[in-house]
């Protein structure tokens, strides 16, 4: 019981960053009594507490992560046309008030330990699929649409599991399901096929929290653009 | 170059790999301070220059080059013409029969070079040109002579690189004939080219042998010449040093000739018939 008050308290305190986190995720204001986005994301930072633990490094980064991942999918489920987008601008509030709670020198440090943990990670990983960083910077798309098409296309590959299965059995990209998947051009994919494979082991994993909470991913309307 | 943000990567050298915030992977500069794996690092942007570039480069070299060599090659004086008229120019040509060079040789011809411009034009119609200018000056200038044509005379003097040594001065020549003026043209290559035509004309037995002498290459005509002037020598007197001086093959000749006649003229002795 007192644990449940405890965690009614703590979330209670915290509603503030949840609704950054959220109204960061959906690039526009929300309001507690109308948005299913908040509650989702009440959820997902209930969830966060209850599998949070020291090994995964600041709590507030790893809530982010899951909010913005629940976010994204329930974005996903309701509207055919969610799009992905990045965002670059040194943005809002958010960040700023997130940065004054959590990074006094130790956090940081103790962040980018984590950080280099999941990169080291991701290295080895990469290795197996013959990437190096010198191949991933030359065939990473300079143009922010097509990365953006790009993070679409892994973002749908990374939640289909026969892909992501097919993907670490084979160590290559299986051109021909996610053309089914996604309908995207052959030629794109195969262009960019290094990049959207870097894209996928990060996005389908739940290794790397940290380089996914800093890849600033939003949800848009594809109509819009 | 613009600064990226992102995640450092990995570290190589002096470069950093790092993930910025919109998923772009950059290879950037380090400055003196080597960030470590997993913080937040700033710097320059390195990108590779484009294999097109280096094809630019590479063309536009080659262009420097070839024009180089195409203005040094028109630059390049390979005849030089002494115009001695009324004035007295120097000309000098191109491989191409451009003029790229005048310089007057006296005060008249000084006059005469700042009143026209023959520069750059074909060499037939500068002569021109220079012929019809100074024809002019000279109306101007003097009192006509009561008979002037009579005393005009124009020396073009042509000394040339070229192998093939044709100039073509025949527009020269008609303009010349329309203002009643000698022309008299001093080649230098074909001087003596002309000299030694006469001379194998003339003498053509010494002029070959000669030749066989110095082991220089002997054309068809000469050997003809030398033939034709062997039987005719032969027949008006007998040469005295013949045997050292004829060549190899023409020796053969005469004295597998000379076998046949005596031959034939033993014949009917040695006819076994007989």
């Amino acid at each position: 019981m007192r644990l449940e008050k405890d965690r009614n308290l703590f979330i209670e305190e915290n509603k503030g960053f949840i609704y950054n986190a959220a109204s960061n995720v959906c690039k526009k204001r929300l309001s507690w009594e109308n948005d299913d986005e908040l509650s989702i994301a009440l959820i997902a930072f209930n969830n966060a507490c209850d599998k949070y633990n020291e090994s995964k490094g600041n709590f507030l980064v790893f809530a982010k992560v899951a909010i913005k991942n629940a976010l994204i999918d329930f974005f996903r489920k309701c509207s055919k046309n969610a799009y992905l987008t990045f965002s670059n601008e040194d943005n809002d509030e958010f960040n700023k008030i997130e940065t004054r709670i959590s990074i006094d020198e130790y956090e940081k440090e103790q962040e980018n330990k984590q950080r280099a943990e999941e990169i080291a990670m991701l290295i080895r990983e990469l290795s197996k699929y013959k990437l190096t960083f010198d191949d991933i910077v030359k065939s990473s798309p300079s143009h922010r649409d097509t990365r953006e098409n790009v993070l679409n296309i892994a973002y749908r590959c990374s939640s289909e599991k026969n892909i992501v299965e097919k993907i670490e059995r084979k160590k290559i990209l299986p051109i021909k399901e996610i053309l089914l998947l996604t309908g995207a051009n052959r030629k794109f994919i195969e262009k960019w096929r290094r990049y959207l494979l870097t894209l996928i082991i990060i996005l389908s994993s739940d290794n790397y929290p940290y380089i996914k909470s800093y890849l600033d991913i939003k949800v848009g309307e594809k109509d819009e653009k | 170059m613009k600064n990226k943000t992102g995640i450092v990567m990995k570290i190589k050298g002096k470069h950093a790999y790092v993930m910025t915030k919109d998923g772009a992977f950059e290879k950037i500069k380090i400055g003196h301070l080597t960030p470590q794996i997993g913080e937040i690092f700033t710097g320059e942007a390195v990108q590779a220059v484009p294999i097109y570039k280096y094809a630019i480069a590479a063309a536009s070299f080659l262009f420097v080059i070839t024009l180089g060599t195409g203005a040094y090659a028109y630059n390049k004086p390979v005849t030089s013409i002494i115009y001695n008229g009324s004035t007295k120019i120097k000309l000098e040509t191109n491989r191409w029969d451009r003029i790229v060079k005048v310089t007057p040789l006296d005060k008249s011809g000084e006059k005469l070079v700042k009143s026209i411009d023959i520069k750059n034009k074909k060499l037939s119609n500068g002569l021109t040109i220079l012929l019809q200018e100074s024809e002019k000056l000279n109306n101007k200038a003097s009192v006509p002579d009561k008979n002037p044509n009579n005393n005009k005379e124009i020396k073009v003097s042509i000394e040339t690189k070229k192998k093939n040594n044709k100039i073509n001065v025949d527009k020269l020549k008609e303009e010349v004939n329309k203002h009643n003026i000698k022309l008299k043209i001093e080649n230098e290559k074909d001087n003596k080219a002309e000299s030694k035509d006469l001379e194998n004309q003339k003498k053509p037995k010494e002029y070959f042998e000669n030749k066989i002498n110095k082991k220089e290459p002997v054309n068809k005509q000469e050997h003809d010449n030398y033939i034709e002037s062997i039987d005719y020598n032969e027949k008006s007197q007998e040469p005295k040093d013949k045997k050292n001086n004829t060549p190899k093959k023409v020796k053969e000749k005469h004295t597998k000739k000379k076998k046949f006649q005596e031959d034939k003229s033993n014949f009917p002795n040695n006819n076994p018939l007989n």
